[in-house]
């Protein structure tokens, strides 16, 4: 018993931090996957202002984190004077002249259903995600910054996790 | 509407994990966002009591697949097993066989027994891999909930069916031949609705130990299913938990039953509809059946007190058998109204609770049936109340909580009617950057269940809680998070065993005096170091642990995840028996071969040190020992598809 109170009490002491500061903001999911969809945009295109077209079962959602939290993204309503095309949760056909844009999703499976999805940031057993597909930004010779090495894989990995069977 | 809860978002949301870097880097972006998207930020409530919170992070790390995992190292009580081999937490210097005062959540529903009032017969198997985080609420007198009274609320949350998108199955095997087979699923079903699927099949083999030439085990079969359906205003499940196990001691005279089963079964259904857009009108419907049957047999007899005769022993029980079926019904509806600085819960609950029993008898040691079926008349019970609770924030670091909830109890049988206040003032504040505190002073009751008057066969009172304080303050300091507390609660009319063994509320009014410290290192982003010590000052009971503490190591190094953790509990003297202080030292491994395939291993109580429970032997007067679990190690493989 003394020994633990003096094991603890030892513990106790080294608790004393060096820097005690800290930095109390917290910070809105909604806001947060809009940064990071702006981000992700601007880096792909290579510019700081990007027209978005959005569509798909969840496209009020994602317009409405657009238009409040986002300055650097701009919505438009069709494809014609879209930067980039985001695939906003389940969709079953997209407009013709919509597949000559860049599409990026929010759902890994468009991935697969669309050859020109060159992504998704995605939610997978609790966590988000992302993923850029490498064939597809080198065929629009696209040049992502280093930051994201990790994300990007090739096409054939992608497919495969798809399927679930990569043991 | 969010705006106008702005003050009162901003204290809970301030009192969380804190965000702590804006840097643009797309890999801190998305780790702000997952911790930002935490779902215990949605669900968590700091005005229902002192919260203890298992993350996922920490369920996967610490390798908990079973609740009972979880519950090693709550504060304020000891893990412990009962005669029958179920689970209980005994209160630090209490020995509490059936914890009454215990509720279990899954989601919101409430599956505590119908029958005694205790979560663990039927759940204290129910595998995590389902659930995405634990809230455990220390605390007297948590209103919102509007369900039966309690003093300790477990809240397990599912998955969250959009953010999962996967399936997945789990195999273990324990170096005792036990093993567990769980399967989940959890996606989305179109743009409207997505599910939850959870089934699962476990053996639960533990030590057998052996007494005067007979063998004593515990060991049980355990079945879950979870389903539910969810869509953006409303959500169906259903529940289903099924357990077989061996008798353990049972009411065995030489603490050794023979022969017997207790198999129990809880099926529940509950439907949750918010009617309006803004989510501030919830109705709820559920209805919970539990069926129990239970049987055993020892030729020395069994001590069941209410059929005890003292004159002629031969009269006394040696078989016992009973099949009893409990309901309860349950509609609550709630109206929260949001202004900028107050949010006014009101809420109106109607429960029905039913008991039915089939067969009850006993053979005594003469070999004559004795059909009791119910032991009292008392067999239906409706529960009406009303609450209403108020959180004002004086300003956006400030917080006050005041509530009540009326229940009035109406029994059938001849049983007396009554109605109980549970009352609660709090106040939650955030000093300045690093220090928060929060207080509570409730009153509140803890009501008799089923079990007890039929035990007892006479009418019990509630236990009263007249006066309950407690006070908790954080002290956040960079990676170091320091917690502290203590509380006063004065209890009266305690539900205790007289000299016979029968039921009764205590005369006398007891004082609890708890105290607590914790220590979190955060090193770097993927080690975290946890320790505690928490007492009871001056015990008045002393027939368990009055006090203990924990040690946890959680680390993550590349593909691998480690945990550690130590678990102490102070020795303590039960009936004249020395029990010896314990160390349960449990660790584990997690080798993450790829995304989707891991294997772990785990082993629990290294040392052979952890809590033993102490038990008297009726015939002999004399008490024995056993820990919950012998030294085991466990394998387990998992494969998300």
């Amino acid at each position: 018993m003394k020994n633990l109170l003096s094991f603890l009490t030892l513990i106790l002491l080294t608790f004393v931090p060096a820097h005690p500061q800290i930095d109390v903001s917290y910070s809105k999911p909604e806001e947060l996957e809009v940064k990071i969809l702006e981000k992700l945009f601007q880096d792909i295109l290579g510019k700081e202002r990007v027209r978005v077209f959005v569509i798909g079962d969840k496209k009020e959602h994602y317009r409405r984190g657009i238009e409040d939290y986002s300055d650097n993204l701009h919505l438009v309503t069709n494809c014609g004077g879209a930067d980039i095309v985001l695939l906003a949760g389940q969709i079953s056909s997209i407009p013709e002249d919509c597949l000559k844009k860049p599409l990026f999703s929010t759902r890994r499976e468009n991935i697969s259903k669309f050859r020109g999805c060159l992504g998704a940031f995605y939610w997978k057993k609790g966590r988000p995600n992302i993923v850029l597909i490498k064939e597809r930004l080198e065929e629009r010779g696209i040049k992502m910054p280093k930051e994201y090495r990790r994300y990007i894989e090739s096409e054939g990995r992608a497919t495969e996790l798809r399927r679930g069977f990569r043991i | 509407m969010l705006k106008r809860i702005k003050g009162l978002v901003v204290i809970s949301g301030l009192l969380l994990l804190t965000v702590e870097s804006h840097s643009q880097e797309i890999t801190e972006l998305l780790k702000e966002y997952r911790k930002a998207s935490e779902l215990y930020r949605q669900t968590r409530k700091d005005s229902l009591g002192h919260l203890i919170l298992f993350t996922r992070d920490d369920i996967e790390r610490m390798q908990a697949h079973r609740l009972a995992d979880l519950l090693r190292s709550v504060r304020f009580f000891t893990l412990g097993n009962n005669r029958f081999g179920v689970l209980t937490l005994n209160e630090y210097g209490g020995y509490s066989p059936i914890p009454r005062h215990i509720r279990l959540y899954i989601n919101d529903h409430e599956v505590s027994s119908l029958h005694t009032g205790s979560p663990f017969l039927v759940w204290e198997n129910f595998p995590l891999d389902a659930v995405d985080h634990v809230e455990i609420y220390l605390g007297v007198g948590a209103i919102e909930l509007g369900n039966d009274p309690a003093t300790l609320i477990i809240k397990v949350y599912t998955k969250e069916p959009l953010r999962e998108n996967a399936s997945a199955l789990r195999l273990t095997g324990s170096s005792r031949k036990g093993y567990d087979t769980v399967i989940y699923s959890a996606r989305e079903l179109n743009s409207d609705f997505s599910y939850l699927f959870m089934l699962t099949e476990s053996y639960d083999n533990r030590k057998d130990y052996h007494r005067d030439g007979q063998g004593l085990t515990r060991d049980g079969r355990y079945r879950y299913a979870f389903f539910g359906l969810y869509s953006e205003n409303s959500s169906l499940e259903l529940g289903y938990g099924y357990v077989n196990k061996s008798p353990f001691m049972g009411f065995a005279m030489d603490n050794t039953a023979e022969r017997g089963y207790t198999k129990a079964e809880d099926l529940y259904l509950t439907l949750t509809v918010y009617p309006s857009d803004d989510r501030s009108t919830k109705f709820v419907f559920s209805l919970d059946n539990h069926r129990r049957k239970h049987y055993e047999s020892s030729s020395t007899g069994l001590y069941i007190p209410i059929f005890m005769d003292l004159l002629n022993p031969l009269n006394n029980p040696r078989d016992f058998y009973e099949n009893a079926f409990f309901s309860k019904v349950t509609l609550y509806l709630s109206k929260e109204l949001s202004s900028t600085t107050n949010k006014l819960l009101t809420a109106v609950s109607y429960k029905l609770y039913n008991s039915d029993v089939d067969s009850r008898y006993y053979v005594t040691l003469g070999g004559l049936r004795r059909d009791v079926g119910e032991t009292v008349p008392f067999n239906r019970q409706e529960i009406y109340s009303f609450i209403l609770e108020d959180k004002f924030s004086i300003n956006p670091r400030n917080l006050i909580i005041g509530g009540v909830k009326f229940d009035k109890y109406y029994r059938n049988g001849g049983f007396k009617d009554f109605d109980e206040i549970i009352a609660r003032f709090g106040y939650i504040s955030l000093i300045n950057r690093y220090l928060s505190i929060k207080g509570f002073l409730s009153r509140s009751y803890i009501p008799p269940f089923f079990y007890d008057t039929e035990i007892s066969a006479r009418d019990l009172d509630t236990v009263k809680i007249p006066i309950a304080f407690t006070f908790e303050g954080t002290l956040n300091l960079s990676s170091t998070r320091v917690g502290f507390g203590m509380g006063y609660m004065r209890i009266k009319d305690a539900i205790v065993p007289d000299p016979t063994g029968r039921l009764t509320n205590a005369g006398k009014t007891e004082e609890v005096k708890p105290l607590f410290v914790n220590l979190e290192r955060q090193f770097g982003e993927n080690h975290r170091l946890e320790a505690g010590y928490s007492l009871i000052v001056k015990p008045e009971r002393r027939s368990s642990p009055t006090s203990g503490g924990y040690l946890r190591l959680l680390s993550s190094v590349g593909k691998f995840d480690a945990f550690g953790e130590m678990v102490y509990r102070r020795g303590f003297e039960f009936s004249g028996k020395r029990v010896d202080e314990s160390y349960d030292l449990s660790t584990g491994v997690t080798y993450h071969y790829s995304q989707e395939l891991s294997v772990k291993i785990k082993a629990e109580n290294l040392l052979g040190k952890a809590i033993k429970t102490p038990y008297v032997v009726p015939q002999t007067g004399e008490v024995v020992t056993y820990p919950i679990r012998e030294r085991t190690v466990y394998l387990s493989v998992e494969w998300v598809f």
